[in-house]
């Protein structure tokens, strides 16, 4: 009786959640008039999709796969260091910087995109897979430091300890022990990285006019379409287009990382 | 290897860890640092070991300057109280990889993982992650690690205070024997006083971040130096009381006890007497100095008694094979067990008349 209970609660719960994305992918396939006189469509078309692809939504997919990996990568390899000496080493300023990492992401993006946008012009930057990147690592940064440094910190110390008694270096130690302890959760880690990227909308929007990410694409005909009002099916084939990506992407990074070190895991 | 400590010293903050400690180990020796929680003997340890750097003093390894030698040029080997074994790395690599970083040959590393892993009994355990193995196990893969590692000097942190009471037991006789056999130069932290006595060539007794005796397990148990080890030693612990020094005797109320060769200087004094339960029988014997008194408690210990005898207004401790039969109790005290301390806690060398 109390498992009948739990499962009830459970499916509720995730009809809640899942019901309006469910219906937002089966009415992006609704044909027009039907959907407007039914409430579950009967005919369907591909033809919203065909309208995105002509509008070079596969390159878009394409572009913003490229600049969510090289953000995480970008990001990575700036915030990891800087993540292992907050998380790790004592020095004067430890907690100012700290403070002062969480500072920025006080910050709206559209008040640092818009100065942003200016000067990528001047230089000629603008519209530019690097120019997006920039921006996203900006942007990621501070959040890749402070979960990568919480991250270290939660490995012993005395398991560095022991790499640096049994003579390895400070170099070694960190690519022999801390990092692939550290390993699933950088992973997790970059996983959210990436996703942030390919959700970010604003930036991508005012940074690029030609070369535009996914989302920022599909933003326009979503919210308000060109030239008036646009018909909900194109809404909601724009919604999907942005969904399914991340949940494909969701759904093969999850089995990787359970998968990482096994049930026995990190202690 | 030699390892000697020269006035060292190391505070953090206003806390003076390790205040003005030396010693000396001797090649192949086991040495103890012994102490209460907090008392600085771990903290002695990271500096031998190079994972801290003194404010002041030396260190010194085969009368060979070490201070400003980083840990990983030390040649030494640790065991960590919470083992430190590396969790993403099976048995065999834990084993094996200070020896690759050696850049030891492929089959020389091979040998000695397995010889190390045979004196342990985990051979049949290298194939495993450290999240497959028992608490035990770890800890002697911990070991079989260092030992692999051949160091100069290997250095023990509490190695066995995770282990529950039986295991702790028979790892202490393992660990004995190993250290026996191998003859390698052995620092050793704990605050065991009775893994201290089984294990030590020589002890240092530690408090509040300075030596306060060094010496062999006997030394420490019969020949306190002062108030502290007398305390910190023994189980169960040591009676004290208070004194007076006369002409030729020393007046504790309850009893009186004569010494010779009392300098003139001392009468008048205050000062602490300290007799071990162990050393105080309730029949009578050849040194023994008789004191009548009432039995409050008996604590039964299965093989012996503590008793808890009052002998006027002063309970003291013994130990005795029986529980006696009536209240009213006749002790004897063996007077050439009595530790004198000064009001100043150092010991007083007296001898009983």
């Amino acid at each position: 009786m109390k498992t009948l209970w739990i499962y009830l609660v459970a499916v509720l719960v995730s009809a809640w959640i899942l019901t309006p994305i469910l219906y937002t992918a089966v009415a992006s396939f609704a044909d027009m008039l039907d959907y407007y006189e039914h409430l579950i469509p009967r005919k369907y078309t591909l033809k919203y999709y065909e309208e995105y692809w002509r509008l070079g939504v596969g390159d878009a997919l394409l572009r913003s796969i490229q600049v969510g990996i090289l953000t995480v990568a970008l990001s990575f390899l700036l915030g990891i260091p800087a993540g292992y000496a907050i998380g790790r080493l004592r020095f004067r300023g430890r907690d100012v910087i700290r403070v002062t990492i969480l500072f920025f992401r006080v910050l709206p993006i559209v008040v640092m995109a818009v100065p942003l946008a200016v000067l990528f012009l001047r230089i000629g930057m603008y519209d530019t897979l690097i120019g997006i990147t920039l921006a996203h690592t900006a942007i990621e940064l501070p959040f890749v430091v402070l979960i990568t440094s919480s991250i270290f910190i939660s490995i012993p110390r005395e398991l560095e300890e022991a790499g640096t008694v049994f003579g390895l270096s400070m170099i070694q130690v960190f690519a022999r022990i801390t990092l692939p302890l550290a390993a699933p959760g950088l992973a997790a880690a970059g996983m959210f990285a990436f996703l942030m990227s390919w959700n970010e909308v604003v930036a991508s929007t005012i940074l690029s006019y030609l070369n535009r990410t996914l989302p920022a694409t599909v933003l326009t005909p979503y919210v308000m379409g060109t030239g008036g009002e646009l018909p909900d099916p194109y809404r909601f084939a724009a919604a999907t287009i942005m969904i399914a990506p991340a949940l494909a992407f969701m759904a093969y990074t999850r089995k990787y990382l359970t998968a990482m070190w096994g049930a026995a895991g990190v202690r | 290897m030699t390892v000697e400590l020269e006035k060292v010293t190391k505070q953090y903050g206003s806390v003076v860890a390790v205040d003005n400690v030396s010693f000396r180990v001797n090649r192949g020796e086991l040495f103890v640092l012994l102490g209460p929680s907090g008392c600085g003997k771990t903290t002695t340890l990271r500096i031998v070991a190079g994972l801290e750097t003194p404010d002041l003093g030396r260190v010194l390894f085969d009368g060979k300057d070490v201070t400003s030698v980083p840990a990983r040029k030390r040649n030494v080997a640790m065991v960590f109280q919470s083992y430190a074994v590396w969790p993403h790395m099976k048995v065999y690599d834990n084993i094996a990889l200070p020896l690759q970083i050696k850049k030891l040959p492929r089959e020389e590393i091979d040998r000695r993982v397995k010889s190390a892993a045979e004196m342990l009994n985990i051979a049949h355990l290298l194939d495993r992650y450290p999240a497959q193995l028992s608490g035990g196990e770890r800890q002697r893969v911990a070991v079989a690690r260092a030992l692999a590692f051949e160091p100069g000097v290997l250095l023990m942190d509490e190695p066995l205070s995770n282990l529950d009471a039986l295991l702790r037991v028979q790892a202490r006789a393992e660990l004995v024997k190993l250290q026996r056999e191998l003859k390698i130069t052995t620092i050793y932290v704990t605050h065991d006083q009775t893994e201290a006595m089984v294990l030590a060539d020589r002890v240092a007794v530690m408090n509040k971040g300075r030596v306060m005796q060094i010496g062999t397990p006997d030394e420490i148990y019969n020949r306190p130096t002062n108030r502290f080890v007398a305390h910190f030693i023994g189980t169960p612990p040591i009676n004290f009381f208070a004194g007076t020094v006369e002409e030729g005797s020393i007046n504790a109320g309850f009893l009186v006890i004569p010494f010779k060769n009392i300098p003139p200087g001392l009468v008048g004094k205050r000062v602490t007497i300290g007799i071990r339960p162990n050393d105080i029988s309730t029949s009578p014997i050849e040194q023994g100095i008789p004191v009548k008194g009432n039995l409050v408690v008996a604590e039964n210990l299965g093989s012996e008694f503590i008793l808890h005898i009052d002998v006027g207004g002063f309970v003291l401790r013994a130990l005795s094979k029986n529980k006696p039969a009536e209240e009213e109790v006749t002790l004897y005290v063996d007077k050439t067990k009595l530790h004198i301390f000064s009001e100043e806690e150092a010991r007083i060398n007296i001898l009983p008349a």
